[in-house]
């Protein structure tokens, strides 16, 4: 029987082992996205921001609850060079939601990566920025400031 | 053979892997996030395949990702890339559990105890899937790592997955090999299967 060629009940035997592992020991909840940080943090030599209020970090956040929509949130980051703070707001639509934020230093550059893409702002002299109608989700702001040397700066991904 | 695999497993996870990987090379970085959504699933299975806690496998699966960015351009079939992860999780899982040298042998690796599942998950399973895993259970480890794996692939994956493994040619491939044809046996004389 072994040197059989596969034929349609391995195809189904296949397909059931799959299924079996998949709910045995299913890929940890998560781990897609810590990996896509871990990735983002590498190619980026980024100094990694400490999450004042743990509230929104996305790795234990569930999805955003319906009654939730409208509320504004408020989130610090810390890191060694900056702070970052940014405040949640609403969008044009339910989807979408108005960032506003704060960095400690004048005229750095805010990315917002989202799973739609990434979404950029520079910050006036006060350190203030605005990125409007960002859509839903799991969500990390890079922050950049000028001069040579300087490390990038990436907080952990929060859930808009 | 009636019915061939389905459209979209017509070309390989490996081949689909290698397309994105190329992408990913040729300046399209976004497409890495493809890359990580597409292979993980069998990656961390081979990793739990080796018997490892899941804090360790975790740890490899990030690591070989990391690797793979950072000596993306040296990587020298890219086409292959599937297979070059596997190989790294599977010996990033031996190098973390034994706290051990980076170059571990794998032919040199002993055998060991096969994960077992507790009886609280095997409760979630269905009965076919209870008798599944009871017959699974019960296949030489090297079998059930191999099995395993393979299941979060495609079928021209078997192969080039087998080789990545360190398995003998013979276990997979194009044929249904030693293992699969030992779990077809021992569903083909369980009433509780074929009834």
């Amino acid at each position: 029987m072994s040197d059989q060629f596969l034929d349609e009940q391995d195809e189904q035997t296949m397909a059931q082992l799959r299924e079996l592992h998949a709910r045995v020991d299913p890929v940890p909840a998560g781990l897609v996205e810590r990996i896509e940080f871990a990735l983002t943090v590498q190619a980026l030599h980024a100094e990694v921001a400490e999450l004042m209020d743990d509230e929104l970090l996305a790795t234990r956040a569930g999805p955003v609850q319906p009654g939730e929509v409208t509320r504004t949130e408020s989130v610090t980051f810390q890191a060694a060079s900056l702070s970052l703070m940014v405040s949640l707001g609403p969008g044009s639509d339910d989807d979408v939601v108005r960032v506003d934020g704060w960095v400690t230093r004048a005229e750095a550059q805010v990315d917002a990566v989202t799973s739609a893409g990434t979404r950029s702002a520079t910050c006036d002299e006060h350190g203030r920025f605005v990125l409007h109608d960002l859509p839903r989700g799991r969500t990390c702001f890079v922050v950049r400031v000028g001069g040579t040397g300087v490390r990038p700066v990436i907080t952990p991904t929060i859930e808009l | 053979m009636t019915a061939g695999p389905a459209p979209t497993a017509r070309e390989g996870l490996g081949a689909r892997a290698g397309q994105v990987f190329l992408a990913y090379r040729a300046g399209e970085r976004e497409r890495l996030r493809d890359l990580v959504q597409l292979l993980t699933p069998v990656l961390w299975h081979t990793a739990r395949a080796q018997g490892a806690d899941a804090a360790t496998c975790e740890d490899a699966v990030q690591t070989a990702w990391l690797q793979l960015v950072e000596h993306a351009e040296r990587i020298s079939e890219p086409m292959a890339v599937l297979g070059w992860l596997v190989t790294v999780v599977k010996r990033e899982v031996w190098r973390l559990s034994r706290g051990a040298r980076r170059d571990v042998d794998l032919e040199e690796l002993p055998e060991r105890p096969a994960v077992a599942a507790d009886p609280e998950t095997v409760s979630i399973l269905g009965e076919r899937q209870r008798v599944l895993w009871s017959h699974f259970a019960t296949l030489p480890v090297r079998c059930q790592e191999l099995l395993r794996v393979i299941a979060f692939a495609d079928r021209p994956d078997y192969a080039a997955i087998a080789a990545s493994l360190g398995m003998p040619v013979g276990s997979i491939g194009p044929t249904r090999g030693r293992c699969l044809g030992k779990l077809r046996s021992a569903l083909g004389a369980d009433p509780r299967w074929v009834g």
